[in-house]
């Protein structure tokens, strides 16, 4: 593991290429700050892709959360009450821990630019007002954030871009997919790319018990779909694969920016890229 | 593999981008020729393809019933127009006042549309996220406070703007996520 230097390295770099993950374009639209350091890291690549699904991980981890905070916040009079409100609806259930905190997390983001001369009515008509920009100008900063995005999995759902409602609603929903009304191509792009999921469940299994808990899912899945491509036409399904359909989707770049490191190093590894992690600032080499 | 990545009016890869048609709704005073688009442009998913349409009647027209308090807009727009050639202590004086008056403008914004506010909302989230702003940047806040100063807004004013936002760099999720406390928490 090396340190990345943070700015661009000359023009011999100008035409590198990187596949970003959606744990980096999540942090890529974050403060100031933190997103300073991921774009210089970035800065060296000079062509820079993701992936459809990584679009629809962005959507199903974020924009949903954000939009079920929009539509607490009109179930409230205050900006004050909001906090308390989605306490009590998803503060009692685990499995509403992480849609907990992301919906806490934004509402404490907003909350400490507060201005205390406006009141409480008037903060919740301007959270309102930002939630809805954020998640509407959302799919607009992807597309923008990106040189190209692959689509090899002709991902349905990926592809439906939040929208608005005339009555101000909000639609962000991610329908079930089923096998029996497919309507995307991860069947497809599973039996084209087959050697290469193989080779990554090989190397989950020789992993043993240091795989995580997602790679293990992952190599389940995909020893079933190797006999059945079509059972990955199930939004379930698909969803236990996040990783590796994003990395094999990007497999012509040189190098794959993630920053889940457990998940990517075998995946990089498997398919002979350089890892970087632009938000710890480390590049794993490419293995020989 | 999808087509390169290019700028869209209407975002979005997908080709089932429904078409935002400006309209004017007969507003006297508004001149969107100045703005570079035909009023009654549609747009396609593409933003290249051009067609006449007739605006649906009752959309932009239902919630304009409120307007943004113009002062506040004024002292907006020659703040903006005061950051040409001024050092980094003046951009910095400025901006914050900007700032200021962004936060009163939300008290006259509750009255108004749901256009005024979005885009009041991605002016705001813009100028909170800079430091010193480009010339660019300077160029689409001051749009966004021209089409804030006008009565009648749509769709369309909305979309353009949140583009040039994204196009000038402006995370749309960045105040959302802008927590300082755990900048370093990884």
């Amino acid at each position: 593991m090396s340190e990345v230097a943070g700015s661009k390295e000359g023009g011999e770099t100008a035409c590198r290429t990187v596949h970003i993950d959606t744990s980096v374009q999540v942090e890529r639209c974050k403060s100031l700050r933190r997103r300073e350091k991921i774009e210089n890291a970035l800065a060296v690549f000079g062509f820079r892709s993701t992936s459809s699904y990584a679009k629809l991980e962005f959507k199903r981890a974020w924009l949903r959360r954000l939009s079920y905070l929009y539509h607490a916040s009109q179930q409230v009079a205050r900006d004050d009450e909001l906090i308390e409100f989605i306490n009590d609806r998803l503060g009692s259930h685990p499995g509403h821990r992480r849609s907990l905190t992301t919906c806490l997390e934004g509402i404490v983001a907003f909350l400490s630019r507060i201005d205390e001369s406006l009141s409480p009515g008037v903060r919740l008509i301007r959270l309102q007002s930002h939630i809805r920009y954020a998640i509407l100008g959302a799919y607009k900063w992807w597309d923008c954030s990106v040189t190209h995005e692959y689509a090899g999995t002709r991902c349905k759902r990926a592809s439906e871009q939040p929208r608005e409602f005339l009555d101000g609603r909000i639609d962000v929903s991610i329908p079930n997919c089923r096998r029996n009304k497919i309507e995307c191509g991860i069947h497809r792009f599973f039996e084209q790319n087959k050697d290469i999921f193989i080779k990554v469940k090989d190397r989950i299994i020789a992993l043993g018990d240091k795989a995580s808990a997602e790679l293990t899912r992952a190599a389940d899945i995909i020893q079933i779909a190797e006999d059945n491509p079509e059972i990955l036409c199930d939004n379930q399904t698909c969803a236990k694969l996040g990783d590796a359909l994003i990395a094999v989707d990007g497999s012509a770049m040189e190098c794959f920016a993630a920053n889940n490191d457990k998940e990517w190093q075998l995946l990089s590894e498997v398919l002979g890229k350089e890892l970087l992690n632009p938000v710890r600032s480390t590049m794993h080499n490419r293995p020989s | 593999m999808s087509e390169l990545n290019c700028f869209e009016i209407t975002g979005g890869a997908t080709a089932e981008a429904q078409p935002i048609v400006a309209q004017t709704m007969g507003a006297p005073d508004y001149s969107p020729s100045v703005r570079g688009y035909d009023s009654t442009l549609t747009i396609d998913a593409n933003g290249e393809a051009a067609q006449v349409s007739r605006p649906a009647p009752s959309h932009a027209s239902k919630d304009a019933h409120g307007i943004l308090d113009q002062l506040l807009l004024r002292r907006a727009i020659e703040i903006v127009d005061s950051f040409e050639g001024c050092d980094v202590i003046d951009a910095s004086v400025n901006l914050e006042s900007l700032r200021g008056i962004v936060t009163q403008l939300w008290n006259s914004a509750v009255g108004s549309t749901r256009f005024h506010q979005d885009i009041l909302a991605g002016l705001e989230s813009g100028i909170l996220s800079i430091e010193v702003p480009t010339p660019g940047q300077l160029s689409v806040i001051r749009e966004a406070l021209t089409d804030l100063s006008q009565k009648v807004l749509t769709q369309a004013h909305v979309e353009i703007i949140r583009s040039e936002f994204v196009s000038r760099g402006f995370s749309p999720l960045a105040l959302l996520s802008n927590t300082e406390a755990g900048e370093d928490s990884e």
